[in-house]
């Protein structure tokens, strides 16, 4: 390794004196799971950023990419930290087509500022993705961890909006995939494989999305259930009709009661299942009152509609659930077949409960996907050795449902006791291949991604 | 036919096909046997290739060309209409021109050359079925002159199967008091097998013949329950008299309240139209009209119908040539006919019936398979 | 590898039957829906994973190439053998594994026709969403070669949105998973880097697919024009006024006149173009959505927008709309299909540069395309067995992709680039774009088995 002077100076050059830490006491802000690292760089533009990623790959300094840092609870223990790189000052939005429906942003800018944007432009438009923190959450965070929310249901999520990318490869290479409209087969698809890459194969610089124009509508019904049969059977219900929700999420009494400590929300069953309806005027009118008909079949013992501002309080304090700065805080992630849907609830419940865990658990019902937050205060190192046993029971349960488990936040005391990836699978091997390919020096992100990639 | 003249031909017609595909999905051959060779581009692509001088007359290139039931279905669906049939019948020309053709051929041709009929008995024997059908007027329904021909057809008059078409039919006519006559020994073959097996420079005699006897009586039309003859006079020969086939015979008879149903018949029935009478010829509705005429009668269509109808597998003579591909054609077209949960599967043509029926014996399927000159007959008597 | 030896080891595997190599079957695997020819060394059907693996094995063994093939229909030479090789013919891997409603998914191999799943699903009442106009006969394996589009992808996505899982044989024989029924697996989405591989970094042996129910409400609407420049501004018009319809396919003259002799399909012949646009989805609100659509034509100078009243009718208009292609050929034998995209707002002007280029030419261009998604596809008429036209052709061709890419579009919208495109690559990407991809063929076929030749430019090597 160079000497860390030559290191400094050498990058320094390349974004400037003030946009390079290295004071100690600074740097320990931007610790990953115990590992300092030995400068950060915040490079504005895509040429400079190239360039510190090919410094660091003729050096061999592991580099790890960060937007605003609400995920860097996220993935296994890094082999290495030398070079921390701040995408904050690539926050440009350098292309905003609303006529064709897409945007070109840096990675650096945070979603709620693009939606800003957007909204006050001509009719109104909007980027159809509403992951956890869009207010400090940047594009190219969200993107690299494929991070999604309630409405992929209706929108999908980045890989069904993203039609372009420019990233710096480890090479430094400014490698540019796909382009500005919507249907593109030409050569293959690197933006797929770059989304949720969490920044192991290159720094994602810019990103062009499809945007949609503003819903005429929007509204939101909570309909409450005290038995979980009852919330599942409705759940699965509307998701077999031909209603088109935008969301819908079940959550269980501790996700509620969390819930209710942030907004004022009058239910009081067991569960709640949450409906997003947007679109057309007259359609999210109908489906109000058919869905609300259809729930008192199943024993809906309360209803409560929201529109505007309330109902838009509600999504963000469900979507923000996680409380991103809590060191401690584990949150897992779990896939399943959408039909497994009460079952995986209802096995997760018993799990934490035979474990002494409180799980607050909020699922993506449409979608088969299942977060749990075990909530526990400080984790003692003997309370580690039951949690690893607990996550290691729910991931077999994800598996045998089709599915598996990401452990999306967890301290570092936990993360050592078990992959955070969950069950390797058969494709493990071309992963690993494609890293290699692409990085064969390892300088990005070692460590962190599926399979020690 | 010699090689050079494809080019002049069909060189053209088959420069049209752009290798789209769209054929592949609904060849029945291609169905069966999922190699590019069975599909109508890859017909194509071999007539172009030999046109190109870029292949010879490969063995392979004889089973490909022998291995179409001519049901026209690819040219039906094709957006170009390429005539993919033609250019597999002028192949077929050229291979017997080169002496390079199934063996089963030279059979049926020595059959016609001595008798006249494909099924090697004495041509006298034509009129055999006459004899089943008990009680009938002294002149067995053959007469000197008369106002319409009842061309009766090979299959139809040799092969005891198939015989209850004519003696229904004739029955029909009787009651309906047609003044019609059969040719018996005198009618020959219409000359549909030689079109297929690529020889029909060898009809001229047989048309020649038929078309004398069709003077003679001084018919004013000629009546025909097999669609395959229908279709071969209605392209192949010349006579000032009115060519039918059996429905559409028996639908202006109908008008003519010369035919009368009486209590009709309960049942649930789907139609097949045969590819020579349907898509070759453009006879769709008096079948149709017919059984919509039949009290209670309900009629489902098939998933493939009128344009669209898929072959039964009998078609250009593949039973002769490739009975095994012809039965596993046959066994997808039974297949359709059940999903439509019918009582009763109607045609209108003998070949049809005998692969479709032949095919459900064979493997034990309770499949019921008319002639809709039965069911016509049958609502008539009861 | 003697030819002989080749066909008796991989007899040994999938039965004499099924392994192809007189010469007449060599030509007829030698070509696709394309300009291109090849010459494959034989062609083998396999009839299952473990079939394929097997060929795999031996091939890469024996340094012997594998070109995978659905119908052979795809437009850009992508199953061309242009190295010679094994041909894998899937067409009797075509079985529907599983409709599984509960779940919303379908699990097929790779052989099945596009329509066939469609027609199955319909009994349930569900629907697999990409519809390209070959759908009749494109199999779901080709589908995910190419990544293909169709009218609907307007509003539901490409097939790489539906497209969840495989199961994947790799170069050396190696079966895995990639994807599943369940969404967001860990790791890389390989899903979706191999969906639009066109064959060339492995081969799908099992396709998981995302079905849903089909939509309560369908209206269906043929806007007629008097000129192809307010046909275009009202596509980029709809858009901008916030409507996503369903489909929003444009036909200019030429084309309708070539539909209109192939079947009736109702499209006008005096019209200079139509625009072919279907709403989805539910039936609340559907009425006032279409009549804003129609008052965006009419402020664009539409002739006449009319309704399709049944069923029949609606099909009709659909069958004109897929058969465009095909019916060209009754104008001039062939047809040469661009596949460029523009953003939608250039339309307009592409559209007339495009015709200039016909003229400068001398060549009819005849077009049909899916105008919402600013996906040209000019048809370029032409007799092929004219040499100095059909080098004309490619010449234009390669000036129309110019453009598009120029415009701020690319090369190919749903076509793929196969043989046909390579030299256009370099249009809209440079040779460290071409590198990076070349890594991903690298990481998933170091040996080139698959499909070689094809996609990525060779000139870049060096890069
Ligand atoms: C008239 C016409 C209309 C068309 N309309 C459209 C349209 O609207 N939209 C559109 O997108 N396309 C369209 N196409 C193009 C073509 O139909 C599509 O590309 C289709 O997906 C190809 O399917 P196929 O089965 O013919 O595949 P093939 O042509 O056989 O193969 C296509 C590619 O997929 C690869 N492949 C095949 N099977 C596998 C497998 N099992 N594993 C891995 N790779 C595999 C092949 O190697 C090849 O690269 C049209 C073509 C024609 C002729």
């Amino acid at each position: 390794m160079p000497s860390t002077m030559k290191t400094l100076s050498r990058l320094q050059e390349i974004v400037g004196e003030a946009n390079l830490i290295k004071d100690r006491d600074r740097l320990k802000a931007y610790k990953l799971d115990g590992k300092t690292p030995k400068v950060v760089v915040s490079p504005a533009t895509v040429d400079e950023t190239s360039r510190v990623v090919a410094y660091a790959y003729e050096k061999g300094l592991a580099l790890v990419p960060r937007g605003n840092g609400t995920k860097m609870k996220m993935g296994g223990i890094p082999k290495r930290v030398d070079i921390l790189l701040s995408t904050t000052r690539l926050n440009r939005i350098t292309d905003k087509d609303c006529d064709n429906l897409t945007l070109c942003v840096e990675s650096g800018i945070t979603l709620d500022e693009v939606q800003k944007t957007l909204a006050r432009e001509g009719r109104g438009y909007f980027l159809p993705l509403d992951p956890p923190f869009s207010d400090k959450a940047t594009l190219g965070g969200i993107v690299a961890t494929n991070a999604s929310g309630p409405k992929r249901l209706l929108y999908g999520t980045a890989r069904d909006l993203i039609t372009g990318m420019k990233t710096v490869f480890p090479n430094g290479d400014v490698v540019v995939s796909g382009g500005k409209t919507v249907k593109n087969v030409s050569g293959y698809d690197m933006c797929k494989l770059l989304i949720g890459s969490f920044g192991t194969l290159g720094i994602i610089c810019e990103m062009t999305f499809r945007l949609l124009p503003l819903p005429e509508k929007e509204a939101t019904l909570l309909l409450s259930f005290q038995k979980l049969e009852q919330a599942d059977g409705f759940v699965r219900e509307i998701i077999s009709s031909q209603l088109i929700p935008a969301s819908i999420e079940t959550l269980n009494r501790p996700a509620l009661d969390y819930l209710k400590r942030q907004i004022p929300l009058s239910t009081d069953g067991n569960y709640l299942v949450a409906i997003g309806l947007e679109g057309v005027r007259e359609g999210v009118e109908r489906q109000m009152a058919e869905i609300g008909e259809r729930g008192k079949r199943y024993g809906c013992v309360n209803a409560e509609a929201m529109d505007g501002e309330e109902g838009e309080a509600f999504w963000k304090a469900l979507r923000d659930f996680s409380i991103w700065s809590d060191p401690d805080l584990i949150s897992l992630k779990s896939n399943f077949f959408l039909s497994k849907h009460g079952e995986m609830i209802a096995s997760y419940e018993r799990m934490t409960a035979e474990s002494g865990v409180r799980s607050a658990l909020i699922c993506h019902s449409g979608n088969g996907i299942l977060y749990s937050h075990l909530l526990t205060a400080k984790v003692s190192r003997s309370k580690a050795e039951v949690l690893a046993g607990l996550i290691q029971k729910m991931t077999l349960e994800a598996v045998k449902n089709g599915g598996n488990l990401i452990v999306e936040s967890a301290p570092s005391s936990l993360k050592k006791r078990i992959d955070v990836w969950g069950e390797a699978r058969s494709d493990l091997r071309i992963m690993q291949r494609i890293k290699e390919e692409m990085d064969p020096r390892r300088i990005l992100n070692p460590g962190r991604f599926v399979g020690g990639i | 036919m010699k090689q050079e003249e494809l080019k002049t031909l069909l060189y053209d017609e088959i420069a049209k096909c752009n290798r789209c595909g769209f054929c592949l999905a609904v060849c029945p051959v291609y169905t069966v046997k999922g190699r590019e060779w069975a599909t109508p581009r890859g017909k194509n692509a071999l007539i172009r290739a030999i046109i190109e001088n870029k292949i010879d007359w490969t063995p392979e290139i004889e089973e490909t060309l022998f291995r179409c039931t001519g049901c026209r279905l690819c040219t039906q669906t094709c957006f170009p209409a390429v005539e993919t049939n033609q250019g597999v019948l002028a192949g077929r020309e050229c291979l017997v021109d080169r002496r390079q053709y199934p063996k089963v051929v030279d059979r049926v041709v020595e059959a016609l050359e001595k008798n006249f009929n494909i099924s090697g008995e004495s041509n006298q024997s034509r009129s055999m079925w006459v004899e089943g059908l008990g009680e009938v007027p002294d002149h067995k329904f053959q007469k000197e002159r008369a106002e319409v021909i009842y061309f009766v057809g090979c299959v139809a008059a040799f092969y005891p199967m198939a015989h209850k078409i004519p003696q229904t039919f004739v029955r029909i006519l009787d009651r309906a008091g047609v003044d019609f006559t059969i040719l018996g020994g005198e009618e020959w073959c219409c000359g549909f097998p030689l079109i297929q097996a690529g020889m029909k420079e060898k009809m001229g005699k047989l048309v020649e013949h038929n078309e004398q006897k069709v003077k003679e009586v001084g018919a004013k039309a000629v009546v025909f329950a097999c669609p395959s003859c229908y279709h071969t006079w209605k392209e192949r020969y010349h006579t000032d008299a009115e060519l039918l086939h059996s429905t559409q015979f028996m639908e202006r008879l109908i008008e003519e309240k010369k035919i009368a149903f009486n209590n009709g018949i309960e049942r649930k029935v789907t139609y097949h139209d045969p590819c020579d009478l349907g898509r070759n010829s453009g006879v769709y509705d008096p079948p149709r009209n017919i059984l919509r005429k039949i009290p209670n009668l309900h009629l489902v269509e098939l998933e493939g119908n009128r344009q669209l109808s898929v072959c039964c597998g009998g078609g250009g003579d593949l039973e002769m040539i490739d009975p095994e591909l012809s039965a596993a054609i046959a066994q997808r077209k039974v297949e359709e006919i059940q999903r439509t949960g019918a009582d009763e599967v109607v045609t209108s043509c003998q070949q049809c019936i005998r692969t479709i029926s032949g095919y459900a014996r064979k493997h034990k399927i309770k499949i019921r398979v008319k002639d809709i000159t039965e069911v016509v007959w049958e609502a008539m008597v009861k | 590898m003697e030819r002989e030896k080749m066909v008796e080891e991989l007899a040994g595997i999938v039965g004499k039957e099924n392994v192809l190599s007189s010469e007449t079957d060599l030509l007829l695997y030698g070509y696709d829906a394309s300009l291109f020819r090849g010459r494959p060394d034989c062609i083998v059907l396999p009839g299952s994973t473990e079939e394929v693996s097997k060929i795999v094995k031996f091939a890469r063994a024996n340094g012997i190439h594998i070109v995978a093939r659905g119908s052979g229909t795809n437009l850009s030479g992508g199953t061309i053998p242009t190295q010679g090789g094994i041909v894998l013919h899937f067409s009797r891997m075509n079985r529907v594994l599983e409709i599984d409603i509960e779940n919303q998914r379908a699990v097929v191999e790779p052989g099945i026709f596009t329509l066939v799943l469609k027609n199955q699903l319909a009994r349930y009442g569900y629907i697999y969403q990409p519809d390209p106009a070959s759908e009749k006969v494109s199999t779901l394996g080709g589908n995910f070669g190419e990544n293909s589009g169709g009218p609907h992808c307007l509003k539901y996505g490409v097939t790489t949105n539906h497209i969840l899982g495989a199961e994947v044989v790799l170069y050396d024989g190696e079966v895995i998973q990639v994807g599943g029924k369940a969404l967001d697996h860990p790791g890389y989405d390989l899903t979706g880097v191999l969906v639009g591989s066109e064959g060339t970094l492995g081969i799908a042996t099992k396709l998981i697919l995302r079905i849903m129910p089909k939509p309560e409400a369908v209206k269906t609407m043929l806007a007629i024009y008097n000129s192809l420049e307010d046909a275009g501004r009202t596509v980029s018009a709809i858009i901008a006024d916030g409507i996503i319809p369903a489909t929003l396919e444009m036909i200019d003259r030429l084309t309708i006149k070539a539909v209109e002799e192939s079947i009736h399909a109702g499209f006008p012949l005096d019209a200079e173009a139509v625009l072919l646009i279907e709403l989805d989805g539910l039936k609340d609100g559907m009425e006032r959505l279409a009549e804003r659509i129609m008052e965006i034509c009419r402020k664009n100078n539409v002739r006449e927008v009319k309704v399709a009243k049944t069923e029949a009718e609606r099909a009709q208009l659909w069958a004109g709309r897929r058969g465009a292609f095909g019916a060209v050929a009754r104008l001039r034998p062939n047809y040469f299909v661009c596949d460029g995209t523009v953003p939608r707002t250039r339309l307009p002007e592409v559209l007339t540069r495009v015709m200039e280029i016909g003229r400068r030419y001398g060549l009819a261009i005849a077009n049909v395309f899916h105008a919402g998604d600013g996906n040209l596809h000019p048809l370029i008429l032409f007799d092929e067995r004219n040499e100095e036209e059909l080098r004309k052709v490619h010449l234009a061709g390669s000036e129309i992709l110019k453009l598009c890419a120029d415009a701020g579009g690319t090369i190919s919208g749903e076509h793929g680039i196969g043989t046909e495109k390579m030299k256009e690559m370099l249009f809209v990407f440079n040779s460290q774009d071409i590198a990076a991809m070349k890594k991903v063929k690298k990481a998933f076929d170091p040996e080139d088995v698959y499909n070689p030749g094809k996609v990525l430019p060779e000139q870049t090597l060096s890069a």
